[in-house]
């Protein structure tokens, strides 16, 4: 049920932007538009399904720690 | 230029504040008292005054090219793949900011009013309203903030005065207690959040007279170093020691607020202020994240990218933490350094000094 | 055309989302909690016992037929948690618990005595109980407290906190209640309610008269850190009250400077208090420093109190009474029970915040053995609408 009611919002962005920018013959913004779309759809996907792909915050908590332990210390 | 709009020097002020305030205004004071105790107002002090060179930083930074933001005079300053570089890790910046208050919003309003209600609700409303605002362009958030954040800063003066018979100013002594140290950690967290007064390095070219950026930059911190400072000493003044233990000081002062037996439980006037402040700070970061992204890719219109965007953040939003604490303490520990030494200050200071070195850029000084 | 359907399509999602807000509930539907007892059984568990408003026969206005007996229910259960025991409660209330309009907390005295911080939690974490909840310690048992039933009000909930909001005596809230088992250097207090005979209702003839139970505050409960150790009476709680400087309403009662055996009562309209900690590296001592000012409203006695003489010996004797209260309330807290009651601690603590570090773990044996000095000064302001006794004969 959430994967068709968010497919459908996919859909609803695509068909709301995408015409105008052919009409216009945008062509470089619709590449960008549908990489960023791609990006956001390829992130949002796994979550439908239940899986966490990865922990965006892992990467700069790990470079971040000596600091952040710095701040906790009493 | 992408961006059409272009907003006045009063217009300015009010979006640098609103960007900065409606998150800080409810937790900044549990943040500084668990490492600052009762000295958390000195900790503000100082984050003003760090904020205040952090906004002279940025706004020198954007002043010696007027007609383009932080996203393309990186690449004048160090060379197009750097720069692209730079530029590139800023919009990454400016979708994190977003990916984390996105969640806040979400998580307040859950956690306080409505603990039945998926979080993704909340997230997905705020996300459509600020797209379409966003999607308007510059000149119509910054219209409707002007409408807002008036009312925001005045009702957190009159929650105050109204919550005054709870507070015991004894509870601010002894001033000092633990030296120095604690209160530097403490400064830390408000430095952050008033150092994203570094969005001026991206309104520059928007503002009507850029020659005013500094004014700008320099009264929007003091008044948002002005409203820290008033809500922390009320909620210390207000809970002492236990102010450290609540997740949303700011709220629960307002809780605690009684007068002769009608004027209670004002909490709803948080949740508006919440709302209504974290509509317009999203929308800035989003703006900026999506004009960002057009300029990088050097596109002739952001518009197209804000939906895309928005789908990037609200999905990064909802992956980023599994619960409340988890938010809090990536907030809490790791968001100060993080966006201190590598957005607020780094970065802006590599580029200032490498542009003063190779004399870019026209200086007006 | 294309902005049109986008927004239809966006009023279509919006609606599916919120058929109906998630958290919504109507009044009809809620058990509306007034007030909440927290008892320990023998074994150690959780006993809830939770005062809830009949609605229904308090928007009725409570008088007709029924009898204003039942404008409340009286619930309990028993559980490891408060959580767990509202849960368990939930199984007998056909609707939703509500906290949001609880008037008063009051512990057992067993849950006291066996340390209150186990029991406050729930209270702060939950959104919907208030941090101005009055806290009461119940002598006895908190569910009779919350059994009996009021004659003024509607609730006998109702009542304990109007008796508490009106400061008589010592109360406190919860956020403050709170604070205080968070401060290093001060000793949590909170009211003490018990069941006393409150008055007589009348029925129709003399003999159908009953005598009326009902709860009321009757001093204070003094805890050790966070464990119940100990009361103060009515009288030793006006001098906890003068010590603390709190907002201080009532009656100085004092007997007549001239002539022995009749009173003289004066009306206490402002006062404070300042405590002024000293420490030589030694011993520790403080001098409390206590103005009073009130007006003469009684006097059994007849000397004339437009005289300058007269007027400063009833001053001095005002003075002399409240110290006399004071002592006693410091004396059972520095002797009897060795907990500093009256924030002297924190007093301490901001004017010597080096030499507190040294002092904060073993502060009650240190406050327990410090000398305290009284400075009184007493201003007798008015006396009402008289000057000299108008029935005596010249």
């Amino acid at each position: 049920m959430l994967i068709v009611l968010s497919l459908l919002g996919f859909m609803l962005i695509i068909w709301l932007e995408a015409p105008g920018l052919v009409k216009k013959k945008m062509w470089r913004e619709l590449v960008a538009f549908s990489v960023f779309l791609a990006i956001g759809i390829a992130l949002s996907i796994p979550q439908l399904l239940g899986i966490r792909p990865f922990e965006p915050n892992a990467p700069i908590e790990a470079l971040f720690k000596p600091m952040a332990e710095w701040l906790k210390e009493p | 230029m992408l961006e059409g709009g272009k907003i006045d020097s009063k217009q300015a002020i009010l979006l640098m504040v609103a960007m900065v305030l409606p998150t800080a205004f409810l937790s900044v004071a549990a943040v500084t008292a668990s490492l600052a105790k009762q000295d958390g107002w000195i900790s503000i002090l100082l984050a003003t005054l760090g904020a205040l060179l952090i906004a002279w930083l940025a706004v020198s930074l954007g002043l010696r090219f007027p007609e383009k933001t932080l996203f393309q005079f990186p690449e004048v300053i160090l060379g197009k793949w750097p720069g692209k570089v730079v530029a590139f890790l800023y919009i990454w910046w400016y979708i994190h900011l977003n990916v984390e208050v996105l969640r806040q919003y979400g998580s307040f309003l859950v956690a306080a009013f409505m603990p039945e209600t998926p979080i993704s609700v909340f997230m997905l409303l705020i996300m459509a309203i600020a797209a379409y605002a966003v999607r308007n362009g510059l000149e119509v958030y910054s219209r409707v903030n002007e409408l807002i954040l008036p009312l925001i800063l005045v009702s957190v003066v009159i929650l105050n005065i109204l919550a005054a018979p709870e507070m015991s100013m004894k509870r601010l002594l002894p001033v000092f207690e633990h030296g120095a140290v604690p209160i530097i950690k403490g400064a830390v967290m408000p430095t952050a959040w008033m150092g994203e007064i570094v969005t001026m390095a991206v309104l520059i070219p928007y503002l009507n007279k850029a020659k005013e950026a500094y004014r700008i930059a320099i009264t929007a911190t003091l008044i948002a170093g002005f409203f820290m400072l008033i809500t922390q000493l009320a909620d210390v003044a207000i809970f002492g020691p236990v102010t450290a233990a609540w997740l949303f000081p700011g709220l629960d002062a307002a809780r605690v607020i009684h007068l002769a037996n009608f004027l209670e439980r004002l909490e709803p006037v948080v949740m508006v202020i919440w709302v209504a402040g974290v509509m317009i700070k999203i929308s800035v970061f989003y703006w900026a994240a999506a004009l960002g992204s057009a300029q990088w890719l050097e596109l002739k219109d952001y518009k197209p990218l804000v939906l895309p965007v928005g789908v990037i953040i609200y999905a990064l939003s909802i992956m980023a933490h599994d619960s409340l604490l988890d938010l809090f303490a990536f907030l809490g520990m790791f968001w100060g350094p993080y966006a201190l030494t590598l957005f607020i200050v780094g970065m802006p200071l590599l580029l200032l000094v490498v542009a003063v070195i190779r004399g870019q850029g026209g200086s007006r000084h | 055309m294309r902005k049109l359907l986008a927004c239809l399509a966006l009023l279509i999602v919006v609606a599916g989302i919120f058929s109906g807000c998630w958290s919504r509930k109507e009044m009809s539907e809620l058990a509306i909690v007034l007030g909440a007892g927290v008892d320990r059984t023998p074994d150690g568990q959780v006993r809830l016992t939770l005062q809830l408003a009949r609605t229904g026969a308090l928007a009725g206005g409570g008088e007709g037929g029924g009898g204003r007996g039942a404008t409340t229910w009286v619930v309990s259960g028993t559980g490891s948690t408060i959580l767990d025991a509202q849960r368990k409660l939930a199984e007998r209330i056909s609707r939703h618990i509500n906290w949001t309009h609880n008037v008063v907390y009051i512990f057992g005295e067993e849950a006291a005595r066996h340390g209150i911080r186990q029991y406050t939690n729930y209270y702060s974490r939950s959104p919907q109980p208030r941090e101005i909840t009055w806290v009461l310690v119940a002598k006895g048992e908190a569910k009779d407290i919350l059994e009996t039933i009021s004659q003024l009000e509607n609730t006998s909930a109702q009542d304990i906190g109007y008796l508490a909001r009106a400061k008589t005596g010592f109360s406190i809230n919860f956020k403050d209640f709170k604070v205080m088992l968070a401060t290093k250097g001060s000793n949590p207090i909170a009211s003490r309610v018990e069941i006393v005979e409150r008055g007589v209702t009348l029925g129709p003839e003399k003999e159908k008269s009953v005598v009326h139970k009902g709860a009321a505050l009757t001093g204070t409960a003094v805890f050790r850190e966070e464990k119940l150790v100990g009361w103060l009476d009515e009288s030793e709680t006006r001098g906890l009250l003068w010590l603390r400087g709190e907002i201080l309403k009532g009656v100085i009662t004092l007997s007549s400077p001239t002539e022995p055996g009749k009173e003289i009562s004066v009306e206490i309209m402002r006062g404070h208090t300042e405590v002024e900690p000293y420490y030589d590296g030694e011993s520790v001592w403080f001098v409390v420093k206590i103005v009073v000012e009130g007006d003469l409203l009684e006097q059994q006695s007849s000397e004339d109190i437009t005289e300058r003489d007269v007027r400063k010996a009833i001053e001095e004797e005002m003075a002399r009474e409240v110290e006399e209260k004071a002592r006693l309330a410091l004396d059972k807290a520095q002797g009897e029970y060795g907990v500093d009651i009256f924030g002297f601690g924190m007093a301490f603590h901001r004017k010597y915040p080096r030499e507190w570090a040294e002092l904060e773990d073993r502060w009650d044996e240190v406050f327990a053995g410090a000398y305290v000095d009284f400075v009184l000064e007493s201003h007798l302001r008015r006396s009402g609408l008289l000057g000299k006794r108008g029935s005596v004969r010249e």
